[in-house]
């Protein structure tokens, strides 16, 4: 029938991107490093046996962190250790921190032990098997264990509700810093990418998932100045049943996802290089700022601008007008003249619209621009600390000031 | 990065294409079985071996899949996740959607199950049936065979590799979910034989002793013979299409290709035995009567309709207070919670319901008794060729020859209903009141091989339809509708396929005849006051369901109603006079698919909305929670009386604007379609605010709500309030697309990409595709127009009418000829 044919006819996709990706690149870590894990998945997470915390601290001496980080995530396992189950009943609720895709993330006090932790709760109405099957497969998180990773404490079900319970960061997701701070310097910039680069490697390498909603809000940073990526796709029952979801004036998502193709570790990486772009000329980048709008932006300095709402912007674009410019126009770049050109290189490597002509993680962490922010030791606690108008804390920034 | 490397990765990147390649190919075969079980009759042997082979295959893609997954490391192993899919496995086995949740909550993937022993797996089916525990067993056993001849390299090698996963049962009891909960046991499978070739399961059983059928089988048909032996011809005629609908009710309807068809067919002959014959009356009834043998002959099943009472449980005789069940037709009364127990004892005295209910139990209870079946059919053909058939009949009037080498394909003819409906005068007596639960009740839809799948009813292409009241005893969710287009005459219903039960039942044959009566004349009177509730005199109970616009509770005012209270922030940003005006087109709705619209309350903040309650479930919840299977057939009724609704509403200038799966009611097959024109009023009333102050700025977008959207709405989406959608009639019109794929596929188009990704497609005309999708051309050309791109394009809903009409009812008819010819060929079998 002449119906069949429509549907072709309105296709415009672009040459290539339905080329599949490379999938997930095999990591070379040893058969024995990933049984452990299997066992630990086993034993552990339930009922914490003294021999889960072992292995995971055996774990974590093969993967790569420095002393302090080692020895922060071993202090956090250690306050792990002495939670037991969660359920609604533990927690003293002492703030909302924000929203999330799906629901409301609350800072709260577990009661019995003193400590903050940011809890994320999802409305879900769903039957008890998919909500074991959601809970079962958040036990992952468990596992993820790396300095670039939020700490996951646990999860439960509770009155239509899953609650996810993670390390409070003080210093807030990057998108509220933008919001206060307007833009992020580069040198800033270079270490939270550096930081979400490994994050990411250490998804894929040691648990082969991708993060899936790579984008501001979904970093965080806190006054000992760590940076860790929370929210990756770790139960695809849970983005299933989510019951809304929202859609708004921006997108990080890959234009190889939005065409519904196959999609991998890739996407992430595009999402990555917009999020850059937005942070460092402090506004979402599509459609792409007009050399006014930039001037405006750079040259009078800290001239005080809502980002998101760029001065020429008549009206705020319709989400399929956004979404099909992501799709079929050119990728967004950083404006010249203001950003080294490593930066620049650095994010045109991630915005390629094609997957497979995008630089994969392993690249971009031999990236110049990576190696350099990597040997210039950058100040990120009192970065925060400023912007967020912190007191910088002791190591140890489980206890906020809040709970003493 | 070194060449080893770089292969390794494309080691791992061949081994996980391939496994995808196997996927798609397990996605395609796994439809096609589940295709063959549920809607072809299964007694074919054609289908018999067909399923076969696809078992076989489904066996050996598994395998491949597990080989090759377990060849690599943990890497590709988490990287895959889910595949081999063990849900999908566990259906391809022919488990019930109950026992794959069961299993799948407490197994995690195929690997472990495979490591399970038949014991273990016995434990983790518990309260399954044993047909299903087999099933399993052998279906894991097959797989660790061929995994194994993998292992050695003898992939190639001929193994058997089926398990039979037909169901052997025709009726599912009024409580099972699905009809494929009643399995019948597996006797008979022909495992050991040479694949595909074995003859019919039953013939090697024929010698089972048979049991007589108990008395109170006995008294009811006889007083049915009697009354037939008065009214041989016309009543005969209309009988045998009531009984065989009986029969068939909840099974999926033969929707077995034409080849097939012709093995089998000897059930579907019957023409020409009805012009022959005329002992009919002594005829031996339908194999299938005495399909009780077990328990006992008797197998109607209650008529429950739900009502408030005091009175005493005639099931567990303890006291029931407020809600329970009661049988129209007999008057049992049980707890909503008994109803399941309840033996189908309809019409049975009391003094003999204690009795059946007793063997009943004995019997393994509704299951025992279910499996214990299919022996009791093969019982009762041996037992007829014994004795002779007068001594049996509480089948329906099958105007078969009773000649001893007919007996087992003549059962069968009434079945075949094709010639006597579509213009019958009969037909249109089918609500009749004074037909009134016919005691030959068992069904007749029987043949030699007694596979009773098979689906009689719905045998002619231009037959409207056959719809019992009889029938509707034994279904307890039928698809019955009146169908009041400009042809067909009214009041002739179409009754379809069921699959489903355990909704309670109501009758929804008198509202469809009073509907004409009394309701019209009211409403012509009305003014715009008389349709003002005042909110004190609606009472409010229990909230029962959440939507967009507000929360609706069950209610009562003068009667029970369904309330939908709008969500009001603040007087002023309630534009009542549009709401004003959209009630007042509510008002001018009538049409026995739409929700009684019956009030609304102005005052703000006060603003409500009066319906009439409805009934039954949800397609949503049938669909996506239930996850129950719609048959083609039923499909098409279900999408014949949207289409009807809906063509209704646009005549009256009434765009629904949030036509979903949500908000179609099912109530015993009737469709009744909710939420019409409330789209905009709610958003008028309180916008995107109540999401935008939480969200700042960013649209939110429910589940299950984009899919509905057609290409120019979800071009028109903003961040910002959805207010100004352009609704048309024509998105109207994709939204029924939508459900229409529903209803086919059991999820939602576009299921499991993000919103921002269905957005794109669909603005851009990209449709789900249709390709792993089981249907005929016309059925996914009326997909590929509703969803057309330009709105322009899409047919209008008398449009859609007429095609749905047009649609080859699973193209049962067939020349009355040459079945007969096969049907004798068949007998000489015996």
């Amino acid at each position: 029938m002449s119906k069949m044919s429509k549907n072709k006819l309105n296709l415009t996709l672009p040459p290539g991107s339905i080329d599949t990706a490379p999938a997930v690149t095999p990591s070379n870590m040893t058969p024995q490093l990933k049984s452990a894990t299997a066992t630990d998945r086993r034993q552990g997470l339930a009922g914490k046996s003294k021999t889960s915390i072992e292995a995971l601290t055996e774990r974590l001496e093969q993967i790569e962190m420095d002393d302090t980080q080692r020895r922060r995530i071993e202090v956090f396992l250690c306050q792990k250790e002495k939670i037991g189950e969660l359920s609604d009943d533990d927690f003293e609720k002492l703030g909302e921190l924000g929203q999330g895709n799906g629901g409301v993330v609350m800072k709260v006090r577990h009661k019995s032990t003193g400590l903050i932790m940011a809890r994320k709760l999802i409305h879900l109405e769903v039957k008890p098997a998919i909500k074991k099957q959601i809970i079962r497969e958040l036990k992952v998180l468990h596992e993820c264990n790396f300095a670039h990773i939020v700490g996951f404490y646990g999860a439960f079900y509770s009155d239509g509700e899953i609650s996810i319970c993670m390390e409070y960061m003080d210093g807030g997701s990057l998108d509220l810093i933008l919001k206060k701070a307007g833009r992020i310097p580069e040198s800033i910039l270079g270490t939270i990418t550096s930081a979400v680069l490994k994050g990411l490697s250490y998804l894929r390498d040691k648990h082969a998932i991708m993060h899936r909603d790579v984008k501001p809000s979904n970093i965080l940073v806190n006054s000992n100045g760590e940076i860790k990526i929370c929210d990756f796709g770790v139960s695809g029952q849970l983005i299933d049943s989510m019951a809304n979801s929202f859609v708004g004036t921006r997108s990080y998502m890959s234009p190889e996802r939005l065409q519904g193709t196959h999609y991998s570790v890739q996407s992430d990486i595009w999402s990555l290089g917009l999020s850059l772009v937005e942070m460092a000329i402090g506004m979402y980048p599509i459609p792409p700022p007009d050399a006014k709008t930039l001037a405006a932006i750079f040259g009078g300095q800290n001239e005080d601008h809502s980002p998101g709402q760029a001065p020429n912007s008549p009206r705020p674009m319709a989400i399929f007008e956004l979404l099909d410019y992501i799709v079929n126009e050119p990728p967004p770049k950083l404006p010249a003249g203001i950003f080294s050109d490593e930066f620049k290189d650095f994010v045109d490597r991630c915005l390629k619209k094609n997957p497979d002509e995008r630089a994969d993680l392993k690249t971009l962490m031999n990236h110049e621009w990576i190696r350099k922010a990597d040997a210039e030791k950058v100040d990120i606690a009192g970065w925060v600390c400023k912007t967020m108008d912190l007191m910088p804390s002791t190591p140890n920034s489980n206890v906020s000031p809040f709970s003493s | 990065m070194d060449a080893e490397n770089e292969y390794e990765i494309k080691k791992v990147r061949d081994a996980i294409q391939t496994i995808e390649t196997i996927q798609s190919m397990i996605d395609v075969s796994a439809e096609r079985l589940e295709g063959l079980r549920t809607q072809c009759s299964t007694s074919a042997e054609l289908t018999q071996q067909e399923i076969r082979t696809l078992e076989g295959k489904l066996v050996k893609h598994f395998s491949r899949q597990l080989v090759i997954k377990a060849s690599f490391g943990e890497e590709l192993r988490r990287k895959l996740g889910d595949v081999p899919r063990l849900a999908q496995w566990l259906r391809v086995v022919g488990l019930c959607p109950d026992s794959i949740t069961a299993v799948c909550s407490r197994v995690a993937s195929l690997e472990t199950l495979r490591e399970r022993s038949d014991h273990e797996m016995r434990a983790l089916l518990a309260g399954a049936r044993d047909e299903e525990v087999l099933r399993l067993c052998r279906a894991m056993q097959r797989l660790r065979t061929y995994i194994e001849a993998l292992g050695r390299g003898e992939g190639g090698a001929e193994l058997q590799l089926f398990w039979d996963s037909w169901e052997r049962t025709a009726r599912a009891s009024p409580r099972a979910p699905r009809a494929r909960h009643a399995a019948a046991d597996h006797h008979g499978t022909p495992h050991n034989k040479k694949g595909g070739k074995s003859p019919p399961t039953p013939v090697a059983k024929r010698k089972q002793p048979s049991t007589l059928p108990p008395p109170a089988a006995l008294t009811k048909s006889r007083s049915h013979e009697s009354q037939l032996s008065v009214r041989p011809d016309a009543s005969d005629l209309s009988d045998n299409s009531q009984s065989s609908a009986v029969g068939t009710s909840e099974v999926t309807p033969p929707a077995s290709p034409h080849d097939t068809e012709s093995e089998h067919t000897p059930l579907h002959r019957p023409l020409p035995y009805h012009n022959n014959n005329t002992g009919a009356g002594v005829a031996p009834r339908s194999p299938r009567t005495p399909t009780v043998s077990r328990c006992m002959a008797h197998d109607i099943a209650h008529r429950f309709t739900k009502t408030m009472l005091i009175a005493t449980c005639d099931y567990c005789d303890k006291q029931m207070f407020g809600s329970a069940l009661k049988c129209k037709e007999c008057k049992f009364k049980c707890h909503r919670d008994c109803e399941s127990k309840v033996p189908p004892s309809c019409g049975l005295p009391p003094e003999f319901v204690d009795v059946f209910k007793e063997k009943f139990h004995k019997d393994g209870g509704y299951y025992g008794y279910v499996s214990g079946r299919g022996a009791g059919i093969l019982s009762s053909l041996t037992h007829r060729r014994r004795a002779p058939p007068t001594s049996h009949h509480a089948g329906g009037p099958d105007s078969s020859s009773n000649t001893s080498s007919c007996n087992s394909s003549t059962p069968s003819s009434p079945a075949l209903a094709p010639p006597l409906t579509p213009h019958h005068p009969h037909h249109t007596q089918i609500h009749h009141p004074h037909h009134p639960h016919h005691p030959h009740h068992p069904p007749t839809t029987k043949q030699q091989f007694h596979f009773p799948e098979l689906k009689p009813v719905v045998s002619s292409p231009n037959h409207v339809s056959v719809q019992s009241p009889s029938r509707q005893q034994d279904n307890k969710e039928d698809l019955t509708t009146s169908v009041q287009s400009g042809d067909s005459s009214r009041g002739v219903s179409l009754s379809g396929s069921t699959d489903s039960g355990g909704c309670p039942r109501g009758d929804s044959f008198d509202l469809s005849h009073k509907h004409g009566d009394s309701r019209w004349p009211r409403q012509n009177s009305l003014s715009m006051k008389e349709w003002d509730i005042p909110y004190d005199e609606l009472k409010l109970f229990e909230v029962i369901g959440t939507g967009r616009f507000g929360t609706v509770y069950r209610g009562s005012w003068h009667g029970a109603v369904a309330v939908k209270l709008l969500h009001v922030l603040s007087d002023d940003c309630v534009p009542l006079d549009t709401f004003k005006h959209e009630v007042a087109t509510f008002r001018k709705t009538r049409h026995e698919n739409l929700v009684l619209f019956m009030g609304a309350c102005m005052k703000p903040p006060r603003l409500a909305i009066v319906t009439s309650l409805c009934k039954g479930m949800t397609l949503y919840t049938h669909i996506h929670l239930r996850k129950d299977k719609f048959t083609a057939n039923k499909s098409v009724l279900v999408a014949q009386q949207i289409s009807q609704g809906m063509g209704y509403l646009h005549a009256r200038g009434i765009i629904h604007k949030d036509l979903k799966t949500k908000n179609i009611f099912l109530e015993n097959g009737k469709v009744v379609i909710t939420d019409f024109g409330l789209f905009s009023v709610t958003k008028l009333c309180f916008g995107n605010k109540l999401v935008q102050s939480l969200r700042g700025d960013s649209l939110g977008i429910p589940a299950g709500w984009l899919c509905y959207l057609a290409p120019e709405l979800c071009r028109a989406l903003t961040p910002h309030a959805s207010l100004h959608l352009p609704f048309s009639k024509a998105t109207d019109v994709y939204a029924f697309g939508t459900v229409w794929y529903e209803l086919l596929c059991g999820e939602y188009p576009f299921k499991s990409q993000p919103p921002e990704a269905v957005i794109w497609q669909v603005g851009k005309g990209v449709k789900q595709s249709l390709a792993n999708m089981q249907a005929s051309r016309d059925i996914k050309d009326i997909l590929m127009l509703c969803w057309s791109y330009r709105s322009s394009e899409r047919p209008d809903f008398p449009h859609l009418l007429t095609t749905l009409q047009k649609l080859p009812r699973k193209r049962l008819a067939r020349s009355p000829s040459h079945p007969v010819h096969l049907s004798r060929s068949a007998d000489s079998v015996f």
